[in-house]
């Protein structure tokens, strides 16, 4: 008698092999949250002092992108309960059904391992530890410590998406300069009113999953007033390039003109009820009620604001039109 | 989603309704936690049971493309770690390095 006879032959039935696409196991990755990484990186990189092999600088992002993917599944993989439980995340492909959490896990370790190992070989040690420090703060310190337990998640947590344009300024020039500091700085002030003007009109769904954000734990009232001056403090720092000659004129006009929308939406979140009436119905990104159509106006202008300053870093230093601010700079 | 669960042996084909119709034990790791709480995985996992499966077309079709997709990223892997390494040498000879 042969094995295959010994053998039970099963019929697979239901969810017990894989029907998981190459897809499914893409989108662990958060594949918008890798186009904000690269674009960042890129200004970064692009804003450098230091000319770098256009060749390499490719492969650097592209290692700076798949180490993003990389704490992305890690991230899908351990907060499956709560993206099982929150409208807005229950199609990803750990809470559909479509990938397990150890098969999150242990492509986002893989990931995670190549990217650092590409980045040392293409860029240099630092860009690669920094990498490597940035995953791992995004997958243990925050996903796995600060999101669950603090108010203050996203403010400490913000660091991990601050990274990418300090890391492609260190992929040129091997060091971290005050320009990166810089860069660093404007994104991690960036992140708490972004975040918590989508918190405030989702704030139901995040109280369902027993989120700690600022407005389920502190309120809609204090989490307005938090908004409007990390605002202040973010608008005001965004001029800081114009002052180390890191952005011309076209910078500082970006900057200028957007932060003062920026202020005025805010202003308007913190004299809204923004927050007060739950989650909107419907689990879209932007789907909104009327009482908070202020805070989803802020979170969808602070995305093309962060976009806009680092655009006319590119533009400026890609394209040839930067021009010194008169007085300031180099 | 575990084999215990989801499989049912053709020898139980004949089986009375009323057996097939009990819950299934909840997976438990080699402690006896419930395996859940163990980021996701189960003790059995990759071990074997002596087992055969049959897939339908719609899983073959599915494991097909996630192969193809990861022979892919190796190949791109590989041809990676080539082009740096070629760029890198000549970039060193041409500063004289060594």
């Amino acid at each position: 008698m042969n094995s295959t006879e010994n053998a039970s032959v099963h019929r697979a039935k239901g969810e017990a092999v894989s029907t998981a696409s190459p897809r499914d196991y893409f989108d662990l990755m958060k594949p918008r949250v890798m186009t904000l990484v690269v674009f960042t990186a890129f200004a970064g990189l692009i804003a450098a002092p230091v000319d770098v092999d256009p060749f390499l600088a490719l492969i650097s992002i592209f290692a700076l992108a798949m180490g993003a993917g990389a704490a992305g599944a890690l991230n899908m993989g351990y907060d499956a309960d709560i993206d099982a439980t929150m409208k807005r995340t229950q199609k990803r492909p750990v809470p559909r059904g479509a990938v397990r959490p150890s098969e999150a896990y242990g492509m986002g370790i893989v990931a995670s391992l190549l990217s650092v190992l590409i980045m040392m070989l293409a860029a240099n040690y630092l860009a690669a530890g920094l990498l490597a420090f940035s995953i791992f703060f995004y997958a243990v310190i925050y996903t796995m410590i600060l999101k669950r337990s603090t108010p203050q998640n996203i403010v400490i947590g913000g660091a991990a998406g601050a990274f990418p344009p300090m890391i492609g300024w260190v992929i040129a020039t091997g060091e971290i300069s005050l320009d990166a500091v810089i860069l660093f700085m404007i994104i991690f002030l960036w992140t708490p009113p972004h975040s918590w003007a989508l918190a405030l009109y989702k704030s139901g769904d995040y109280a369902a999953a027993n989120v700690p954000m600022m407005p389920v734990a502190k309120g809609p009232k204090s989490t307005r007033l938090q908004i409007l001056l990390y605002s202040i403090v973010l608008v005001v720092f965004a001029g800081a390039p114009v002052v180390t000659g890191l952005g011309g004129i076209a910078y500082a006009a970006t900057s200028l003109g957007g932060g003062a929308l920026f202020l005025l939406l805010a202003v308007r979140v913190f004299n809204s009820r923004a927050g007060e009436a739950g989650s909107a119905e419907e689990g879209e990104l932007y789907a909104v009620r009327a009482g908070d159509k202020a805070a989803r106006d802020l979170f969808a202008f602070s995305i093309g604001y962060l976009a806009a300053l680092f655009a006319a870093l590119i533009v400026e230093h890609a394209f040839g039109f930067y021009w010194a601010f008169p007085g300031l700079g180099a | 989603m575990t084999d215990e669960q989801d499989i049912k042996p053709e020898t139980d084909a004949e089986a009375p309704e009323t057996e097939a119709a009990e819950p299934a034990a909840t997976p438990r790791d080699s402690a006896g936690e419930p395996a859940s709480q163990n980021f996701g995985f189960y003790h059995r996992e990759g071990q074997p049971t002596g087992e055969h499966l049959a897939l339908n077309d719609e899983q073959i079709a599915a494991r097909k493309k996630r192969n193809l997709a990861i022979a892919w990223s190796l190949v791109a892997f590989m041809v990676l770690v080539f082009g740096i390494t070629v760029l890198r040498l000549s970039q060193n000879i041409a500063n004289g390095a060594g």
